[in-house]
């Protein structure tokens, strides 16, 4: 303890978290391989078709570098994930173009990008507000209209709402369009009103989940003894109300919050086929559809280290919240 | 008196009243129309029987899809695929992930280690990621579906059971057992199973819910079953380009699909809701029931306090 | 009295209170209470007797599910609830009364600094403490900056509660209601928080309510006490008065039950023969806690015990002395790091599962919590019959007998047998816990604090449930406990232990009586008996009037 160098605590968790981190996704990446490598399932043969010759077969093959041995690729591609060197489309490449993943993958990541902010800036406010007026009368009408309803609400399919919102708002009455496409060179905000549908769909799906579990951590606050206590003691309610209730009810909302987002990441996927948002999710569907073994697993790894980074934030915040994992963590 | 009458046989109390029995009423009528749909399905499930995207009509209780096949007779059969492999997948789930977290949870040591590390790895990709990889290396088909939702969901219960487990293993209940020298068997058996069903039970209709989720999602984004399947996730993606000709060639499998999730997360919901409240009943009421013992004081009230924390 | 002399209104003044639970079942009924102003009552009984509810009910606070049926409370001539003509104790609160919790652990925002904590109740207007640092000094906490910072977790329980009792006092309220402010707390600690009470009442006029289930404790700080029983005031008075010569039965009950160390029982056990080779020998046991990662903490040192058959060894010490530790490494449950123990002369494995079957069920152990310890799903029946079970267990039928035989033998029902433990009181299921304990036919019972989780009665109850065992069974008992008065009522013999060494070992009497180490001295000078501490409280009240 002496002889190393002092980090401050917080930095020596980090690095500590960091590597962890590392070496799960390190894992979860050879995951990646070996779901879309090993098993069978041969590009060559899925985008020639059953009628090509077997030499056709064989230099495509040879172009994917599927003769090679497992392991060789493995090392491929993890050595290529640490360069920077994210190959190329296996599609593409099947049929004699050359065209790198990295180049395939940034505009879709914006895109997604952008839905998911919008959703989510959407999401918070809603979802606290909505959780504060159940939590502050609980038992009452409105607490168990919406508690009622957001079971109903989270049990809900996204591709099933999205079927509905399209049935209703563009087959019924046609005030919105069906597809969220983007033309080359636009953003998603170029078309606001295409976007109305596939955030509406995740919002409905987001607030549903994130207000049971906000609504119980603000019950479970209002609860405790030292909520009691202040009162009891003359502590004016506003106070009791923001560094009492409030202050203690943000880590399990935040954790909350941390749900909501990895919930995004399946609602995004689906959500993005149903409506043709050229997003990340829809072009990991695409891919997986034809088999694009290269391309899928970059957007996976992208995906996994994506995934980590929310969790890995989320976690940080919590532990900066409650002072008992910030003393603990600093030990 | 049925009521305990199923409450002996085992049936959750949250089940037998409210809206957890209606959601297991729900289910259980669903899965009876999904296994016996077949049988009464009027017309043949390949074959146009109308124009496409025909409207309801006499004997065409549904009307007619895109390929102007008879909806009523697809919706019929296209339970069974979906629920069939979410319940299937979701008793398998239970029947690897609970052994598996209880051996975690109570033998300890690296059993432990490999167990929380190997949860942590496959929870380090989302769900529905992890699924469609799964398709993509295997292919869909029935198989694949029910391995998707056992390994989407094993590592979150797993862990869950685990943490329940570990929680009943600290109790003196059961360090009185294993100071007294019971084999692991027994104590599992006698203490462990029965503290940690409530956890497992609240936990079930909500994993039934996701497992449907996952297969239904899986079959609507065509990575799942393939067409000509009769299939509700399936009918509702094939149907989505007809809906303003017919709309219930899609919604009514939708609408079905939903009844099923719901109803398993208002079971699931119900279950965690009794569960809480059980558990503070039983904090509370342990005091009205007066010792028969005169020398006992009536145990109470408000204040559960030992002299030591 | 003095406030009755002057004519101002007394502090606390409550009539007729009437307090309902949801189903109308009275929780306080017709309750009449006064304390002067300056006045210090204790209000004192078990569990169920209606003393917390009475508590919140002093601040206008009645808990979700309870109803004020009938009665007025007034503070300083000030209405905090009234049946009749409703009132807002708001503005009350803090400034003219104000509440010391009994979990302060609990009671304290963790997400606030100790400075934060300490400035948030203060009056600028008032005459009370100014700042942070003036409230921490007045009850003595350091007022340093590096404190300052703290978070209530980062506090022992010591100063937490030394915390909570600055802060309920910064405004300088006329009445403080201490809601049980020593239980959980080790009986050095506090009785030094009492000698603070003390003080700032003393200083200041304050008006205590003392809320207190143990009547030794509650009588070192009052002048007067109110006994109450299911919600009944059964008598109140002058403290010497009313605890030294009880007017009513139950309240005679209640002060025999509490056991005086100063007055240990007179040695009943026939002492084993010198030369007759002890049952349990434990030579230089020592063992290790986990802190944290690599961390670890010694529990116990080199701890060399012996328990003769039929003997009753207790072990005494604070909360963190190892007292504990040490009666899960006999039991096999805590892996020590060095030692010996032998069970008739053989040694014993130190995990249980290396053990022969003849050897567990030799050594059974008995825990502190009984509702933990019976599992809540088994019923009593098949609780008491599990060591029963298995390859060398009885037949079913024997099995039920025995079970039967085992409940009489606790003095329960046999019909218990079939009830949940969830069912029982406190009282029933420790019975329960030392029928399964029985059932394995033990020569050491090993008693963790057995019967400190209960009421005065009952614990009383339970001890002699125990004399009774020892003597038809011929059982020896290895018992764990931080309480004097529970050594003096049931030990032969008693072992101090202080941070994990033994300090002194000695027949009760010579050591309860004549101590001869420091910390045996402390530990009994923290914790006087209830004749010694009604003799302060009388030469208090002397000193008052003189």
């Amino acid at each position: 303890m002496t002889a190393r160098p002092q980090l401050p605590p917080l930095a020596r968790f980090l690095l500590a978290r960091l590597a962890g981190g590392a070496f799960t996704l390190l894992l979860a990446a050879t995951l990646v391989f070996l779901a879309t490598n090993v098993l069978p399932g041969d590009i060559a043969h899925a985008v020639l078709g059953a009628n090509a010759t077997p030499e056709l077969v064989a230099s495509v093959r040879a172009d994917l570098g599927l003769d090679e041995p497992p392991h060789r690729r493995y090392l491929d591609f993890i050595g290529g994930l640490l360069t920077g060197d994210l190959g190329n489309s296996s599609a593409a490449l099947a049929q004699g173009n050359v065209l790198p993943v990295a180049d395939v993958i940034g505009t879709p990541l914006r895109n997604t990008a952008v839905l998911a902010a919008i959703t989510f800036a959407l999401f918070v406010p809603l979802c606290l507000v909505l959780a504060g007026v159940a939590a502050s009368r609980v038992g009452g009408t409105v607490d168990r209209l919406l508690s009622g309803g957001t079971i109903a609400a989270a049990a809900f399919p996204e591709f099933l709402v999205a079927t509905v919102l399209i049935s209703v708002f563009f087959d019924a009455l046609d005030w919105l369009p069906p597809l969220a496409a983007v033309p080359e060179g636009r953003t998603p905000l170029d078309d606001p009103l295409a976007l109305v549908m596939p955030v509406t769909t995740l919002l409905v799906l987001c607030v549903a989940t994130g207000f049971r579990l906000v609504r119980a951590a603000a019950v479970e606050v209002l609860a405790e003894p030292y909520v009691d206590w202040a009162r009891l003691n003359g502590v004016p309610e506003a106070t009791v109300l923001r560094r009492y209730v409030l202050r203690n009810a943000l880590a399990p909302a935040v954790q909350a919050f941390a749900e909501v987002a990895r919930y995004l990441f399946g609602g995004v996927i689906v959500v993005e086929a149903v409506f043709a948002f050229p997003g990340i999710g829809g072009l990991l569907v695409r891919g997986i559809s034809v088999n694009d073994v290269q391309q899928t697993c970059v957007i996976a790894t992208v995906l996994a280290v994506l995934y980590w980074a929310i969790n890995t934030l989320a976690d940080l915040a919590v532990i900066r919240l409650v002072p008992r994992l910030r003393t603990e963590a600093s030990r | 008196m049925r009521r305990t009458t199923l409450r002996r046989i085992g049936v959750p109390r949250s089940l037998t009243r409210g809206w957890g029995l209606a959601g297991a009423l729900t289910l259980v009528a669903l899965l009876a129309l999904a296994v016996a749909g077949p049988l009464l399905a009027p017309h043949p499930l390949d074959e146009p029987v109308a124009d496409v995207g025909q409207l309801p009509g006499p004997g065409l209780w549904l009307g007619a899809d895109q390929l102007g096949r008879d909806v009523f007779s697809r919706t019929l059969h296209g339970g069974l695929t979906t629920l069939g492999v979410s319940v299937g997948g979701t008793l398998a789930l239970y029947l690897v992930g609970v052994p598996l977290g209880v051996v975690a949870g109570y033998r300890g040591g690296w059993v432990d280690a490999v167990t929380v590390r190997a949860a942590d790895v496959l929870l380090a990709l989302p769900g529905l990621l992890l699924a469609l990889l799964l398709v993509a290396g295997l292919g869909g088909s029935g198989g694949v579906l029910l391995l998707c939702v056992v390994l989407t969901q094993l590592p979150a219960l797993t862990r869950l059971v685990r943490t329940a487990t570990l929680e009943a293993g600290s109790r003196a209940f059961v360090e009185a057992a294993r100071a007294r020298g019971e084999s692991a068997v027994r104590v599992v058996g006698f203490d462990v199973l029965p503290t940690i069903r409530p956890v497992i039970l609240a936990d079930a209709g909500l994993r039934l819910r996701s497992s449907v989720i996952v297969v239904a999602g899986l079959n609507f984004l065509g990575l799942g079953l393939h067409p000509p399947t009769a299939d509700w996730g399936l009918m509702i993606s094939e149907n989505r380009d007809i809906i303003g000709l017919n709309p219930w060639a899609a919604l009514a499998p939708g609408a079905l699909l939903a009844l099923f999730t719901v109803a398993a997360n208002a079971v699931g919901d119900e279950s965690a809701a009794t569960r809480t409240a059980t558990r503070t009943a039983a904090r509370t009421a342990a005091g009205t029931a007066a010792g028969t013992d005169p020398t006992d004081a009536a145990p109470t009230d408000a204040d559960p306090r030992e002299a030591r924390p | 009295m003095a406030g009755e002399l002057t004519g101002a209104p007394p502090a606390v003044h409550v009539t007729g209170l009437t307090v309902t639970d949801a189903g109308g079942r009275p929780l306080v009924r017709d309750l009449h209470l006064t304390v002067p102003a300056g006045g210090a009552l204790g209000v004192v009984g078990e569990s169920g007797s209606g003393k917390t509810t009475t508590a919140l009910a002093l601040l206008g606070h009645l808990n979700a599910g309870t109803r004020l049926a009938a009665g007025r409370v007034t503070v300083a001539g000030r209405p905090v609830l009234d049946a009749a003509a409703g009132a807002d104790p708001r503005p009350l609160r803090g400034r003219v009364i104000s509440y010391v919790p009994q979990n302060p652990g609990r009671s304290l925002n963790p997400s606030m600094r100790v400075r934060d904590l300490a400035r948030s109740l203060l009056d600028p207007a008032g005459d009370g403490p100014a700042t942070a640092d003036e409230l921490l000094e007045s009850v003595r906490l350091p007022a340093t900056r590096a404190f300052q910072r703290r978070y209530p977790h980062q506090l022992s329980g010591g100063q937490q509660q030394r915390l909570a009792i600055g802060m309920a006092l910064a405004a300088r309220p006329a009445v403080v209601v201490l809601d049980e402010p020593t239980t959980g707390l080790d009986v050095i600690t506090a009785a030094g928080l009492l000698a603070q009470l003390r003080r700032l009442r003393e200083e200041r006029g304050t008006t205590l309510v003392h809320i207190g289930h143990d009547l030794a404790v509650v009588a070192r700080l009052v002048d007067d006490v109110a006994v109450l029983k299911e919600g009944r005031l059964l008598e109140s008075g002058p403290v010497a008065a009313v605890l030294g010569a009880p007017a009513r039965p139950a309240t005679r009950a209640l002060v025999d039950a509490v056991l005086d160390p100063a007055r240990p029982a007179a040695p009943r056990a026939k002492a084993a023969p010198a030369t007759a080779p002890p049952l349990l020998q434990v030579n230089g046991l020592t063992a290790h806690h986990r802190s944290g990662r690599r961390e670890r903490v010694v529990a116990a040192e080199g701890i060399d015990l012996t328990l003769a058959a039929g003997e009753c060894l207790a072990l005494v010490g604070e909360s963190g002395s190892g007292k504990t530790t040490v009666l899960r490494a006999l039991a096999g449950l805590h892996r020590p790091t060095a030692g010996a123990v032998t069970l008739e002369g053989v040694p014993l494995a130190a995990a249980a599962r290396h053990r022969d079957p003849a050897q567990l069920r030799a050594i059974q152990l008995v825990f502190q919590n009984p509702a933990q310890a019976l599992n809540p799903y088994q019923r009593v029946g098949d609780a008491v019959a599990r060591p029963l079970r298995g390859p060398a267990g009885l037949p079913p039928r024997e099995r039920a007998r025995r079970v039967a035989a085992l409940l009489d033998q606790v003095h329960l029902e046999p019909a218990l047998a079939t009830r949940l433990p969830g069912e029982l009181s406190g009282g029933q299921q420790q019975r329960v816990a030392l029928a399964r304990a029985l059932a394995a036919g033990p020569r050491v019972l090993l008693c963790d604090e057995i019967t400190s989780a209960l009421d005065v009665s009952v614990q009383a109850a339970v001890l002699a449930l125990l004399d009774e065992l020892r003597a038809t069974t011929g059982v020896s008992l290895l018992f764990v406990t931080h309480d004097l008065g529970v050594v003096g009522r049931i030990a032969d013999r008693v072992a101090v232990l202080e941070r994990g060494l033994i300090v002194e070992t000695g027949p009760t009497a010579a050591v309860l009586t004549a101590p001869r180490d420091d910390h045996t001295r402390r530990l009994l000078a923290a914790a006087p008996g209830l004749g010694d501490a009604l003799a302060e409280a009388a030469a208090r009240a002397e000193g008052s009037r003189a």
